[in-house]
């Protein structure tokens, strides 16, 4: 062989190494770039499913803060003003307002909330003195 | 050239991973803000449920059986209790406890009078407030008839004021007569 085909032989030999290295390097860096971008969709959707988590929780708590100072409304409103028409319930809830005789000098109260979305419900009891009403 | 493409599609991942993180940021502070916004909402709403029912359930009661609500005005009201039974209603001690609703421009303050010493308890910026006293059949009433409280705050917005207007009620709890 002359050296000038030597030469040639050497250069396709390291041609053919070079494709064969860069075919392998793409195919790594596609590799990488796909896991990396698994990897920052599990974190984002880990992150939203935690922040959406976060937001029901302080949403729960909202609502049951909302449906407790309806139901201390209702029961203070029944105890009062017992002699009055029975209080209003907001829009957005059921309400139940239960006064039923426990002895002769108590009546129990039993006031029921709930939200209409069911989201909170509520239930407060207390004894009250039986209303007089005449005059 | 597919290098360039590369560091494009890179830039692009990049670029949305880091909207979806600030996005995420953003939401958790906000998140945050309304955790201690709730916080002190319910802070406020319970001491101020706190200090009038510790007034009501006081008031008309001791040996001579004053009269429980002392003084009764569109903004105001005092209830009256003989809390140690020396037969006099002291009006520089918590024996005297008044609920007032003063209004600082668009500002509603609930404060609570304990014989000299008012504080604020409840501060409702556009809000406006009234104090409404009900007899035991829901109509309106006197100082002598009076048997139900309402601590009312009303949203100046009137778009707000069907689902956010706050009312907080106290009975009055009924005395035997002496």
């Amino acid at each position: 062989m002359s050296c000038n085909a030597m030469v040639r032989d050497a250069m396709d030999r390291d041609a053919r190494h070079g494709g064969v290295r860069a075919r392998r390097q793409r195919g790594l860096s596609l590799l990488e770039c796909a896991a990396s971008v698994a990897l920052a969709g599990l974190v984002l959707s880990s992150s939203a499913q935690a922040s959406l988590s976060a937001a029901t929780i302080v949403k729960g708590a909202r609502a049951l803060a909302a449906t407790t100072d309806v139901a201390r409304n209702l029961l203070e409103q029944e105890l009062g003003a017992p002699c009055g028409a029975a209080p209003a319930c907001p829009a957005g809830y059921r309400c139940h307002v239960t006064r039923s005789a426990l002895t002769g000098a108590a009546d129990r109260l039993v006031v029921r909330v709930e939200r209409s979305d069911g989201a909170a419900i509520e239930e407060l009891r207390t004894l009250a003195a039986p209303p007089s009403c005449s005059g | 050239m597919s290098s360039l493409l590369e560091a494009a599609a890179a830039l692009g991942i990049a670029g949305a991973v880091l909207v979806l993180v600030t996005a995420a940021v953003t939401g958790s502070v906000r998140l945050h803000v309304e955790c201690l916004e709730l916080e002190g909402q319910l802070y406020r709403a319970r001491q101020l449920e706190h200090l009038i029912d510790r007034a009501t359930l006081a008031a008309g009661a001791g040996p001579s059986s004053p009269a429980a609500v002392a003084a009764l005005a569109s903004d105001s009201v005092a209830l009256a209790s003989d809390s140690n039974g020396d037969g006099v209603v002291d009006s520089n001690s918590s024996e005297t406890t008044a609920v007032e609703i003063r209004q600082a421009g668009a500002t509603a303050r609930v404060r609570i009078r304990l014989g000299r010493q008012t504080m604020t308890v409840l501060e409702a910026a556009g809000h406006d407030g009234a104090l409404v006293a009900l007899d035991r059949g829901g109509g309106s009433a006197t100082a002598a008839t009076a048997s139900l409280l309402e601590v009312r705050l009303t949203p100046r917005d009137p778009a707000w004021r069907e689902y956010n207007t706050r009312r907080l009620f106290f009975a009055l709890p009924a005395r035997a007569a002496p």
